[in-house]
């Protein structure tokens, strides 16, 4: 049966599944309950048990890839050039896992944010941008902008992922910044991945 | 040895595994014996010439000449990958060198690949969370 498993690099540091967890942005690097200034962007990346709980990161936390420019990013080292030498596969912020008991072949394959409840609706009261690490790319995709209606599973509004040629695993890398555009908790707020195979 | 119209205007959809089977015959209409032989196959846009799709026998999970070689039959095996992202009409060929270094086009002709809805999909989401201030 085809599989995804949502991953993060944290605690020893190692690649462990989020579970049930929920994926925290917030203006800490070691506390989650810290809040982002609007039109900022995430200084760190947690697990929380809730919006958002208590932390479940273990020893480390999750890695932090800041927004800096189109083609920019900090994830706590300063500025550097966006590309798959300067943030290597450990350095990001999520992993997931595509897998099947046959070898298949994936394509179409694309990571969004919406609202939570339609795929296609933006997440709400958010600026969010990603990176697929491993294809060489060198730029930041936006995938949410709720105050210029940009966001949810559209295309020109989410971030296209490589296809994969025939394997029972298929892995993305992917980086994620995001921003608050309001003042308040963020909920309407989710990440999704979809793809075809054969 | 090129032979025309070896079309596939119908039941070729993007992301399709399919086998292309092609049958070589010598200037005297005779079967041609492919042993020793490579065999190099393209697909490309017409208008644009940018080749879409390459293949080489070098790789048999690409070329595969089939025995007996004396039938002179090769499959060429498109994977899923080669046509997901492929719609509208190409163009084929085929060549050959054989042992003595003679290089010859054997396979020309028309391909219609229609793109594909019914594949299977699957999707999965996380939640997340921020707070502004």
């Amino acid at each position: 049966m085809a599989t995804f498993t949502w991953e993060v690099y944290a605690n020893t540091p190692g690649w462990f599944s989020i579970a049930a967890n929920t994926l925290v942005f917030s203006g800490s690097s070691t506390d989650l309950t810290t809040p982002i200034t609007v039109g900022s962007w995430n200084d760190g990346t947690h697990l929380g048990d809730g919006d958002p709980g208590s932390d479940q990161c273990g020893t480390n936390h999750v890695p932090n890839v800041k927004w800096i420019s189109s083609t920019q990013f900090d994830n706590g080292g300063g500025t550097e050039t966006l590309s798959d030498a300067n943030l290597v596969q450990t350095e990001c912020t999520l992993r997931v896992n595509f897998t099947d008991g046959s070898s298949v072949a994936t394509s179409n394959a694309r990571f969004y944010s919406y609202d939570g409840s339609v795929t296609t609706n933006e997440a709400v009261g958010i600026e969010a941008y990603a990176f697929e690490q491993g294809v060489s790319a060198s730029t930041w995709t936006q995938i949410n902008d709720d105050s210029g209606n940009v966001g949810g599973d559209n295309s020109g509004e989410r971030l296209s992922l490589s296809d994969q040629s025939a394997d029972t695993e298929h892995t993305f890398y992917i980086a994620i910044s995001a921003s608050p555009e309001s003042v308040g908790g963020k909920t309407q707020f989710d990440f999704g991945i979809a793809l075809t195979y054969s | 040895m090129a032979r025309e119209a070896q079309n596939i205007k119908e039941d070729f959809y993007a992301g399709d595994s399919k086998q292309i089977l092609v049958t070589v015959y010598d200037q005297n209409d005779n079967l041609f014996d492919l042993a020793g032989c490579e065999v190099s196959y393209a697909m490309w846009h017409p208008k644009t010439e940018v080749i879409v799709l390459q293949k080489s026998s070098t790789d048999a999970n690409q070329i595969e000449i089939l025995n007996p070689t004396t039938n002179g039959v090769f499959a060429v095996n498109i994977k899923p990958t080669d046509t997901v992202r492929l719609n509208g009409e190409y163009r084929q060929q085929a060549s050959i060198v054989d042992g003595s270094g003679n290089d010859v086009i054997v396979m020309t002709g028309r391909v219609m690949i229609s793109k594909s809805f019914a594949r299977r999909i699957r999707n999965d989401s996380i939640s997340a969370y921020m707070l502004g201030t």
